[in-house]
């Protein structure tokens, strides 16, 4: 049997990810430099942030990025399935709001789609975490296919980058006009990066380190 | 593309599909609950890991096979599902020989 698991199946997702973050980047040069209007621009970068929340959602449940949590827990795939969809639906409102709403009922309500949906994600994978590290049920364990490694890594990196964007995006868009949100991007970087540094080593092991965990607290949840 | 369409197009490979769906599983439980021979079933899976809508990991000496569908084909999937969506496969290319090993 060939080992060639998942073979280049992140690549078109961060294709499509990093060309996104080129144009929000374009956008955002063109309206330092005048030769695009503040509103216009502003619209421009929601619908480039909505199409970014569209992607990462049709492709989330294929890189899978919870593969690292023990084999057995299910609704694994489900749970990512439904992330999935649940940003498809964030990016299509918008991609909507943006395109057909006035800009400031636009921004007004985007950010309470996409925490919304940030939110719902993160509360079902919190649970599955839960539910993976107390009553998993434990498959035999194997090496990992060659290449998991790398694959899980770029799946880690796409899924934060997403994450990042579209949350700073969403805080930047309710507290612009605030002024202490000067140094929202700064300290969003620089808690994602933190964030990143800590879960990269974690979900990409050479051993699926929820077994580990898992096997600390496998009594738990029986008493 | 054309390759996920032809995958979606067999209703043999979407009941697959759909069996996935509530986890991963060996070739093995795969191919009982269909009745054909297990180098159809091969071939079968061998077309739907082409199209990139399932993957496979050696556990032992089974073969697990485990979903994965972007959101596009996963609807996709359900629309095939729902219209009974069976195009006719081009017979003229010969089949390639069935490469998974079947598991227990």
């Amino acid at each position: 049997m060939r080992h060639r698991r998942f073979p280049g199946v992140v690549r078109p997702a961060a294709f499509a990810f990093l060309t996104l973050a080129a144009g929000l980047l374009v956008v955002t040069v063109l309206q330092a430099t005048g030769a695009v209007g503040l509103e216009a621009s502003r619209r421009a970068l929601g619908v480039l942030i909505g199409l970014m929340a569209i992607v990462t959602g049709n492709f989330l449940p294929k890189i899978r990025p919870l593969d690292a949590l023990n084999d057995a827990t299910t609704g694994v795939s489900a749970a990512e399935r439904a992330a999935g969809w649940i940003l498809i639906a964030a990016g299509v409102s918008f991609v909507a709001l943006f395109l057909a709403a006035p800009l400031a009922l636009a921004r007004a309500l985007a950010p309470i789609a996409g925490f919304a949906s940030l939110g719902a994600i993160a509360l079902d994978w919190i649970a599955l975490l839960i539910r993976s590290a107390v009553g998993g049920r434990h498959a035999p364990a194997g090496p990992p296919e060659p290449g998991t490694r790398e694959r899980r890594a770029s799946a880690i990196w796409l899924l934060f980058a997403f994450v990042y964007v579209f949350a700073t995006a969403c805080l930047k868009f309710i507290a612009d006009s605030q002024p202490w949100a000067r140094g929202i991007a700064t300290w969003s970087f620089l808690g994602f990066s933190l964030g990143y540094a800590v879960v990269l080593p974690l979900a990409s092991s050479r051993e699926r380190p929820w077994r580990r965990i898992a096997w600390h607290f496998r009594g738990w949840g029986r008493t | 593309m054309s390759s996920v369409f032809k995958a979606l197009s067999d209703p043999t490979r979407r009941r697959v599909l759909e069996l996935l769906r509530g986890g991963p599983m060996t070739a093995g439980e795969l191919a009982d609950h269909f009745r054909v021979s297990k180098p159809t079933m091969s071939a079968h899976f061998a077309v739907l890991r082409e199209a990139g809508l399932i993957a496979s990991e050696r556990r032992g000496t089974s073969v697990v096979y485990e979903l994965q569908l972007s959101v596009l084909e996963d609807a996709l999937l359900t629309f095939a599902g729902v219209f009974g969506w069976e195009l006719r496969e081009r017979r003229a290319r010969p089949r390639r020989a069935a490469s998974p090993a079947l598991g227990r």
